[in-house]
């Protein structure tokens, strides 16, 4: 077990860095409750053809830890630190993986002795490592494990470590990865024999995509070093929209999968292709033609546009996704420090969420657990907003106790 | 009225942790809880012994450990209750508890997850609120958690008073339980959904090794500093008392042998038509057939017939209808165990570093087994042999020493 938990903070407290981290841990609460109800709007579920609000909820997470990483990583590389800091994040990092596949489970049950064969066995640990244990936190402790190597790197290499995750993500992904992750027939699948078998959150490879929150987090760090709370705002609105403009632009080849009427094969032909579009099909078309839906906006159905790699796809993390949510994190990240630390504002429903986020996390998983037992998929709004309400203040008041304890169990 | 409140160390399961803590009772807890793990995770496996196992129809080591537990609860309530009563003020005192306990239902509530009481919207309006909520209040919250918060909630009037208010408060709680399972309570606990460790009227039996507790909280700790005092004897003397006279009781359960010619006929029948008070018919018939020697029940521990040959009843020893002579007969076997652990802990400075471990963080060891146990037990399977299962029980043994190890480490106790 490696998760830290310390009675005691030992870092000096960054106040827009613990309210963000419980901005997003809050919202994190409000989507997986309402994630599964029939009522809630598109804006506040996980669509996978497009950016929506629950979409933006896990990069802001993972971008916080990443500043968290290098702050915390560098103080304890410091000279008067006596610990190994690399041996230290290793650590911790199976600890969080050990911790999520104990939260979730192994998605996996062998009813009888007679089950256990070398051959259900192996399927068992090949499904868990494509796809059954990619759980945020198991995401961000192997994430922190792949990115141990970079933490300590000066921000070019960090920045250059941010655009080749991305390219060798999206390689992967024109390879075999977008049909390994949607379960499609692609040779990887047949050679482990998982053929079928969906990913969520981009599965395995998916934690390229994901070091990129990260490294983006670490990046901001860097930037924050010498600035003034006003100007750091003023940098990361800038370089915020810019990122996320990227992301849209990048979003845009998704029109050049729009199913032409006149031709009877079309979507055969798109289909075949799903990563790498036909550029030829951008000819005779206006400029507005080839602007995509903005983000939050549902895009046109399957039947008038074929699902591709260009969406804002939260399954697959495609890079769209990556820019446009990073974009997004560091925007949303500009307000907090205008706001808290600039001006000195703060909530302390994100203080205390945000000061334990993992412990705010399992209790809030198991607590929704129960109160869904009486709160079905199909239950009307204002039943639905109740157990919301339940879950979220009977997840508070158990935080807020821990808080009152100083007891923090650190990511 | 005869105040006596121990109050020269801080009570484990408190809040205030500069006190020194008794060395015995977080030995005793680590030992309570590492029983509890090994029960709760390996007694459905095939290969596991008998006597880890709950049957509910005798006093097994596994029908131990829950007692113990609230042995432990009743010590250390009494001495933190003392405490703030004497620090804070009775008011400041009883809204403390009140308030913790009440947080402790919450947690129960938590990590006893039902699951879905209904599949869809229709099928939870026609069940309506009792319909939905019937069956976690009779059976799926009511476990151990919940047990040990309504139990100290119970007590807690009378935790601070002399030890013959407390002993007239258990003896009204046991004749309470006695008379309530005589009107309804055994047949309904026994009923689909079945009660789990006495059901929601369990908290008075429970009350029985928990004020044994409390009552043990005053002869262990008030003399910390002078252990000669220490009646030992009496103590010794006392457990084997309480054993003797849950034994007793047990006897009853020897009403309800059936007889040879009506087994068959009554094959299908699990439960006595009279379960607490045996009719007359039943006395004259047992006394015939067997005389007053027939009337002596199995040893503790000593598994009775089969249900064929012996209905079930309010007297035997079962952990799940919380029978008066079970609970009587293991709060004298929990103050034995706990003398042990005080002879060997605090006389003679012995002490395993894994029942502290597990001692200081028993709620979070409680919650936590659980979780690792959802994990570990789908890859070892029930019917799994010798070799595979026992590895499967170290591996999940492991996990959760790592874990609550890696707290104590930290400094980390989550404390009720």
């Amino acid at each position: 077990m490696t998760t830290e938990i310390s009675a005691i903070p030992t870092l000096p407290r960054i106040t827009s860095l613990d309210q963000f981290r419980g901005y997003s841990v809050a919202a994190m609460f409000i989507v997986n409750f309402l994630g599964g109800m029939a009522v809630t709007h598109q804006f506040l579920k996980h669509n996978n053809t497009h950016f929506s609000y629950a979409d933006s909820i896990m990069p802001s997470f993972i971008f916080v830890c990443g500043i968290a990483y290098r702050m915390s990583f560098l103080k304890q590389s410091s000279a008067a630190a006596r610990t190994n800091p690399y041996r230290r994040y290793l650590r911790r990092s199976f600890g969080l993986i050990l911790l999520s596949l104990m939260l979730f489970g192994l998605n996996t049950k062998f009813a009888n002795w007679s089950e256990i064969t070398s051959h259900r066995m192996v399927r068992f640990v090949f499904d868990l490592i494509k796809a059954d244990m990619w759980e945020v936190l198991a995401i961000i402790g192997a994430v922190q494990i792949l990115l141990l190597p970079l933490i300590g790197r000066s921000t070019k290499a960090r920045l250059l470590a941010f655009l080749a995750m991305g390219g060798l993500h999206f390689v992967l992904c024109c390879w075999f990865n977008y049909q390994f992750v949607y379960g499609k027939p692609n040779g990887l699948d047949q050679l482990l024999g998982t053929t079928g078998k969906r990913a969520w959150d981009g599965g395995f490879f998916g934690l390229l995509a994901w070091s990129q929150f990260m490294l983006a987090g670490t990046l901001v760090y860097d930037l924050a070093k010498g600035l003034s709370a006003g100007k750091l705002a003023f940098c990361l609105v800038l370089i915020g929209a810019v990122v996320m403009a990227v992301g849209y632009g990048m979003s845009c080849l998704t029109t050049l999968y729009d199913i032409r009427k006149e031709i009877s094969d079309d979507q055969r032909l798109l289909e075949r292709s799903p990563v790498l579009p036909d550029f030829s099909r951008a000819k005779g078309k206006d400029w507005k033609q080839l602007l995509a839906d903005p983000p939050f906006v549902v895009p046109p159905p399957p039947s008038e546009r074929v699902v591709n790699y260009w969406m804002m796809d939260k399954r697959i993390v495609t890079q769209s996704f990556v820019w446009f949510a990073t974009g997004f994190a560091i925007l949303l990240y500009a307000l907090f420090v205008l706001c808290c630390d600039t001006w000195g504002g703060r909530l302390t429903l994100f203080d205390v969420f945000g000061k334990n986020p993992l412990a705010a996390y399992i209790i809030n998983h198991m607590i929704n657990h129960s109160v869904h037992a009486i709160v079905p998929k199909d239950s009307p709004l204002p039943w639905t907003l109740a157990g919301l309400a339940f879950a979220f203040v009977v997840t508070y008041l158990f935080v807020r106790f821990l808080d009152s304890k100083k007891l923090y169990l650190r990511l | 009225m005869n105040v006596n409140l121990p109050s020269e160390v801080s009570a484990p399961g408190s809040a205030v942790g500069k006190a020194s803590r008794i060395t015995s009772l977080d030995q005793f807890r680590g030992y309570t809880v590492l029983g509890m793990l090994l029960v709760n995770y390996f007694g459905g496996y095939a290969v596991c012994p008998q006597i880890l196992k709950h049957t509910h129809d005798y006093c097994s080591y596994a029908d131990t450990i829950m007692p113990q537990f609230l042995f432990a609860v009743g010590f250390a309530l009494r001495l933190t209750f003392g405490r703030r009563m004497q620090t804070d003020g009775s008011a400041a005192a009883w809204m403390r508890a009140v308030r913790r306990l009440i947080g402790l239902v919450l947690v129960a509530i938590v990590v006893y997850n039902v699951g879905p009481r209904a599949a869809n919207w229709e099928q939870l309006k026609d069940l309506g609120p009792w319909g939905a909520l019937y069956e976690p209040l009779k059976r799926g919250w009511f476990q151990t958690l919940m047990h040990i918060a309504v139990t100290s909630l119970w007590i807690l009037p009378v935790v601070h008073t002399s030890q013959s208010i407390r002993i007239y408060w258990m003896l009204g709680s046991a004749i309470a339980h006695i008379l309530l399972s005589y009107w309804f309570n055994f047949l309904w606990v026994n009923s689909p959904p079945n009660g789990i460790d006495g059901g929601p009227l369990g908290f008075l039996t429970w009350t029985v090794p928990a004020i044994v507790g409390t009552i043990a909280c005053d002869v262990f700790v008030k003399t910390t500093d002078n252990a000669a005092k220490i009646p030992f004897g009496k103590v010794f003397v006392a457990s084997l008392g309480l054993m003797l006279l849950g034994y007793v009781m047990s006897c009853g359960t020897r009403f309800y042998d059936v007889p040879e010619d009506q087994v068959e006929a009554l094959r299908s029948e699990k439960l006595a038509l009279d379960p607490v008070v045996p009719s007359l018919e039943r006395i004259r018939g047992k006394l015939e057939r067997d005389g007053l020697s027939g009337l002596l029940a199995e040893a503790p521990f000593v598994k009775p017939p089969e249900k064929e040959y012996r209905k079930w009843n309010y007297w035997m020893m079962s952990q799940r209808a919380g029978s008066l002579s079970y609970l009587t007969f293991s709060a004298g076997f929990s103050l034995l165990v706990f003398m042990v652990f005080y002879i060997a802990c605090d006389l003679c400075h012995l002490q395993l570093p894994i029942f502290r471990t597990f001692g200081t963080n028993a709620l979070i060891a409680y919650i936590l087994h659980s979780m690792v146990s959802s994990t570990v037990q789908p890859f070892f399977p029930k019917d799994s042999p010798y070799w595979y299962a026992y590895t499967g029980l170290a591996l999940f043994f492991f996990m959760n020493w790592l874990f609550i190890r890696q707290l104590e480490k930290q400094n980390i106790f989550l404390r009720v």
